[in-house]
């Protein structure tokens, strides 16, 4: 009888379909916005970059202006690429095969982690190369300008990444040991 | 093509309602919770539909996104996960291969004390009996969970044994 009663209610959870649909259709915006965004900034960057190669602009500033597109262009790829990993959670796989996945996915340091490092590097080459006339003006030598911009930029890096350190920590680490966890109890290794 | 998923969605729902149900109830005693994990196993096969390439039975497919959605619906609190089974002779039978000690469970009115064996059980223990229950060959259990069936039975024969054992201590 309780089954029945259960059974009914599930039938009746077919309702939910609306709320799916809205769910779907808001990660849907969230991850087009998001590359919408990037792919606004990084042609815009070029662009400018090409412009301003006919124009007064110092060319370290304009030289700038290509590392930050370039960044943008691959920072829109990253996150593409994490966004979709995230939003496409299979679970009619395995219950093995679904931990080995959830273990993976929620690594502090994965293998495609390293692809970042590319577009940190080309916002601080960006940084040292536009901010090098601004710090000019100071009258200061330019291995000196450039340490300045490293001595900003490593710190906020190194700050950000603690940061995301310890949401990781606190937020993704029990999952990830859970589901650790529970694999080893299920392979019994 | 969103109409169509629709449509399938709402065949796959009609057809195994009564396994979600059942799944639900296995592992939540409160009759809120059960609601909730089944909603939870809803959005889970809507969510999956598209990756449904027919490589498994459908029920097979669908047992996959219970087990695993009560896997996570559990969360933190998996290790208090509650397999709830019911008195039903022919469930007692399935769990325990062993109709003597069945009837005996009924006599001496034990039923509590299997339930509360069955609790004892790891998560992923209560996962098998849950399947068992449901009456699942080894190939499918096999299937669902992902390990070889040599070891899935391996496992279950195990789990039937600690279960007999603590019952006749």
């Amino acid at each position: 009888m309780k089954t029945n009663n259960l059974n009914q209610q599930v039938l009746e959870l077919c309702g939910l379909i609306a709320g799916l649909k809205d769910e779907d259709t808001r990660n849907s915006k969230l991850t087009k916005r998001f590359q919408v965004i990037m792919l606004v900034f990084a042609p815009l960057y070029l662009t400018l970059f090409v412009v301003n190669i006919f124009s007064d602009l110092p060319w370290q500033q304009n030289l700038g202006m290509f590392f930050f597109a370039f960044s943008f262009l691959i920072f829109a790829l990253i996150f593409r690429k994490f966004n979709r990993e995230y939003s496409s959670v299979d679970y009619g796989i395995p219950t093995v095969e679904m931990l080995s996945e959830a273990v993976k996915r929620y690594q502090f340091w994965q293998r495609k982690t390293k692809f970042s490092i590319l577009p940190v590097v080309l916002v601080d080459l960006g940084l040292c190369f536009s901010s090098y006339n601004h710090l000019l003006t100071f009258g200061v030598d330019p291995l000196t300008r450039i340490l300045i911009i490293q001595a900003i930029y490593i710190p906020v890096m190194s700050i950000s990444i603690t940061i995301g350190y310890f949401i990781w920590r606190y937020r993704q680490k029990p999952i990830r040991d859970s589901a650790m966890a529970l694999l080893k109890e299920i392979t019994g290794s | 093509m969103s109409l169509n998923k629709e449509e399938q969605f709402k065949q796959i729902v009609a057809d195994n309602g009564d396994r979600i149900a059942r799944i639900c109830r296995y592992y939540n005693p409160n009759h809120e919770d059960q609601k909730d994990m089944c909603q939870e196993v809803l959005v889970n096969i809507w969510k999956s539909l598209d990756r449904f390439r027919g490589d498994s039975a459908i029920s097979t497919w669908v047992y996959r996104i219970a087990v695993n959605t009560s896997l996570n619906f559990t969360g933190k609190t998996f290790r208090n996960m509650k397999l709830m089974v019911d008195s039903d002779p022919q469930n007692l039978n399935v769990l325990l291969d062993d109709d003597e000690l069945e009837l005996k469970i009924k006599k001496e009115d034990r039923f509590e004390q299997l339930q509360e064996q069955l609790n004892l059980l790891s998560v992923i223990d209560k996962a098998l009996m849950s399947l068992v229950l449901e009456g699942l060959s080894m190939r499918e259990i096999a299937d669902v969970i992902g390990l070889t069936e040599p070891n899935v039975r391996v496992k279950i024969h195990r789990i039937k044994e600690q279960l007999k054992q603590n019952l006749n201590n």
